[in-house]
């Protein structure tokens, strides 16, 4: 599948997209092109379920980021496809907006498994729940980090007891 | 019965601290668990909220001081992405030629790690030795043997002159005379067959799931390379093309000895490619702007969010950026090693072998746990604490009994 | 620097990697290999703290290696130095104000005797020059 196709596939179930590309090379210059779409929590794990049975190896699965907006939390799940042949790569990128109040999302490992410390991470790091996750352990934090407060947030939930290496360990 | 073998933080094998958790069965292994919060410096924290740009790149050079130009390289191509900024022909050249010399070193380092778990403390000195040539090369062109500082948003930091490239050829043509002995120290020698075959299994469809990146995954047929499918750079006019063992050996098996092949012929690869820039290097600047001042003024005004990829000696490593209007940090930034992908592939490779293989097979995914982090095997049973020392003691009384 | 007998063997080294980026590690196993070479003085890597004279510690030090660092102290037999092998040891380097580190090492054992090599890496010949200085220290105390 090349990027129309994708965008063929994909159009009804999503909110918006928009495609951002740049230029490479310099003898022979080629353009690389992603895809950012926006989808609704509700349709995330129909999207991806599409992708998987479409394309014709196992899409690869990248990493799952996060930013915190202010009054909502942005997670992109990033995806490529179609690896294998030159210049001919997908790449991919779903984005869902949830609400601070409301914070959950489904979890994706019955369809990628791959995903697993990707889902593990964003539990202990911005605080959402994933719905259906059995291991919810920490995974690069220690197990006695205080709860509650979550390093990539920006409001009043962010680490607070910084190692500032000038005040009084000097005696 | 079961048992749990906890390989702790601080062993012998790995140089790195990671929590392997095995549950063991008699000497079959049943179950993995890894734990690796020892290693958790907050990097993107600082990052986001305590570092402008230029300083981000100079700590995303620590994350790793062995993929020491990866970092920084996803996190210059993420930004001049959002940004708009513009890179001229001969800083591309220079970033594919320091990456190409970054990877022989990387893999180089690895071989003689692998052959130190088995046992084999000469082959461990004498590729040592033999990669000192290429350290040299990285202290002639970049002033320091590790940590190169080389990236910059918009070029390069450090031109190379016409007086190092006769002795990047010399290295060169070491290279290319030394690869068929290299070759027949490695990979026919009958106790390191004997060790590597068969053992440390990864089928095509596991490694297809669980998302692995690298040498790992190519070792197992899977033909991913950043390289070959989505080129950056000067890639584009290389051509590179993803290396599987069939090319040498003629089957793909998925084991530890195909990852060893296939290391060996990306050092080829890679010669060559460093041969192939060098004649067509362009002549012209270094850099689109040389003031820092109206970079960061830049950087602060724009908005947008990008994303950078490089084929990591390890694997394939990705940055995701997000920059916002009027902000002076980064307001996101997501990293992503190759080794974070590459561990969750240890469970099935491990299922069913013995403890003294665990350091050899743990070893061929070329685990940098630094980059990863930001492991415990339960068995019922009683709790025995092996240290480093005694697993390492394990796999060289293995090689031992193999070669009788 | 003399050797004198009052030293019996040479010096053994114990290596703890405690949150380190392993620009400082690759470093000290260089120093081993044929071209800087202390191997044939006798300076060798054991694998446990029991047996060692020296501590080499890299990497700043983060929350979950506190009491495993303090424990790997107690466990070496006396008389021992502790060498600190790069800026992150020493200050905490450029993560110094991060919320997962413990803080640098004279915090955690204020009571060691320490010899400092700095540098982002240090170079091999660096490490050496900290070795020898351990070695002189250890004489004179024996004397």
């Amino acid at each position: 599948m090349n990027l129309e196709e994708v965008i063929e596939l994909l159009k009804g179930m999503a909110k918006k997209y928009r495609i951002q590309s740049k230029m490479a090379g310099v003898k022979k210059k080629v353009e690389r092109k992603s895809l950012w779409i926006d989808v609704d929590r509700d349709k995330l794990l129909e999207i991806v379920q599409l992708v998987v049975d479409n394309s014709t190896e196992f899409p690869h699965f990248c990493v799952a980021s996060t930013s915190d907006m202010g009054e909502t939390v942005e997670v992109i799940y990033h995806f490529t496809i179609n690896y294998g042949k030159p210049l001919e790569e997908v790449q991919i990128n779903f984005k869902v907006n949830l609400p601070k109040k409301d914070l959950w999302i489904p979890t994706l490992t019955k369809i990628v498994p791959g995903t697993i410390f990707s889902e593990r991470e964003l539990h202990e790091m911005m605080g959402i729940e994933i719905k259906g996750l059995q291991d919810t352990r920490h995974l690069f934090l220690t197990t006695d980090f205080p709860k509650g407060v979550y390093p990539w947030r920006r409001d009043e939930t962010g680490p607070k007891n910084l190692n500032k290496l000038y005040e009084g360990w000097k005696q | 019965m079961k048992y749990t073998v906890p390989i702790g933080p601080i062993h012998p094998a790995l140089k790195e601290p990671i929590l392997l958790s095995c549950s063991v069965e008699g000497e079959k292994i049943v179950d993995v668990d890894v734990t690796a919060s020892q290693n958790h410096r907050g990097i993107e924290w600082i990052g986001m909220n305590r570092n402008n740009p230029i300083q981000t790149l100079y700590v995303s050079e620590r994350i790793c001081g062995i993929c020491n130009l990866c970092h920084p390289a996803c996190l210059a191509m993420a930004v001049e992405e959002a940004a708009d900024i513009e890179v001229p022909e001969r800083a591309e050249y220079i970033r594919v030629i320091q990456g190409e010399l970054e990877r022989i070193h990387s893999h180089l380092l690895w071989a003689g790690v692998a052959a130190h778990e088995l046992g084999f403390d000469t082959l461990l000195h004498y590729t040592w030795m033999i990669r000192e040539k290429v350290m040299d090369i990285l202290e002639t062109v970049n002033g320091n043997r590790v940590t190169k500082a080389i990236m910059t948003y918009g070029g390069v930091r450090r031109d190379i002159t016409k007086e190092s490239i006769p002795k990047i050829q010399e290295m060169l043509t070491y290279y290319d005379q030394l690869f068929n002995k290299l070759a027949k120290l490695f990979l026919e020698d009958k106790t390191i067959k004997m060790r590597t075959r068969d053992i440390g299994i990864l089928t095509k469809k596991d490694a297809l799931q669980l998302a692995a990146a690298g040498p790992t995954t190519r070792a197992s047929g899977v033909k991913k390379d950043v390289r070959q499918d989505t080129p950056y750079f000067a890639y584009p006019d290389f051509r590179v093309k993803a290396l599987t063992p069939d090319i040498h050996t003629g089957k793909t098996v998925g084991d530890t000895y195909d990852r060893i092949v296939v290391r060996l012929l990306e050092v080829k690869q890679s010669v060559d490619i460093i041969k192939q820039a060098l004649e067509n290097l362009p002549a012209g600047e270094i850099i689109s702007e040389p003031k820092i001042p109206k970079i960061l003024n830049k950087i602060k005004k724009t908005s947008g969010e990008a994303i950078g990829r490089h084929e990591a000696p390890r694997g394939e490593d990705i940055h995701y950026v997000k920059l916002k209007e009027g902000d002076e940090h980064l307001y996101s930034w997501k990293v992503r090693a190759p080794t974070y992908s590459n561990i969750m592939s240890w469970k099935p490779m491990l299922l069913n072998h013995q403890i003294a293989d665990i350091p050899i097979v743990a070893a061929s995914i070329d685990p940098c746990i630094s980059c990863t982090n930001r492991v415990i095997i339960v068995e019922e049973g009683s709790e025995k604490i092996l240290t480093h020392n005694d697993l390492h003691h394990l796999s060289r009384k293995k090689t031992k009994e193999v070669r009788k | 620097m003399k050797i004198t007998s009052s030293f019996n063997r040479a010096l053994w080294v114990f290596h703890i990697n405690s949150g380190s980026c392993n620009g400082c590690d690759i470093e000290i196993v260089a120093a081993l290999t044929p071209r800087y070479d202390i191997e044939r003085f006798g300076i060798k890597l054991v694998g446990t703290p029991r047996h060692a004279d020296v501590l080499a510690f890299t990497g700043p030090i983060t929350n979950d290696m506190v009491d495993k660092v303090k424990r790997v102290y107690e466990q070496t037999p006396d008389p021992k130095v502790v060498l600190q092998v790069g800026s992150c040891c020493i200050s905490g380097g450029v993560f110094h104000e991060s919320y997962h580190l413990a803080g640098p090492l004279n915090k955690i054992i204020p009571e060691a005797t320490c010899i400092y090599v700095p540098g982002c890496p240090p170079r091999p010949e660096a490490i050496i020059q900290g070795v020898v200085k351990a070695w002189e220290f250890l004489e004179g105390i024996k004397k």
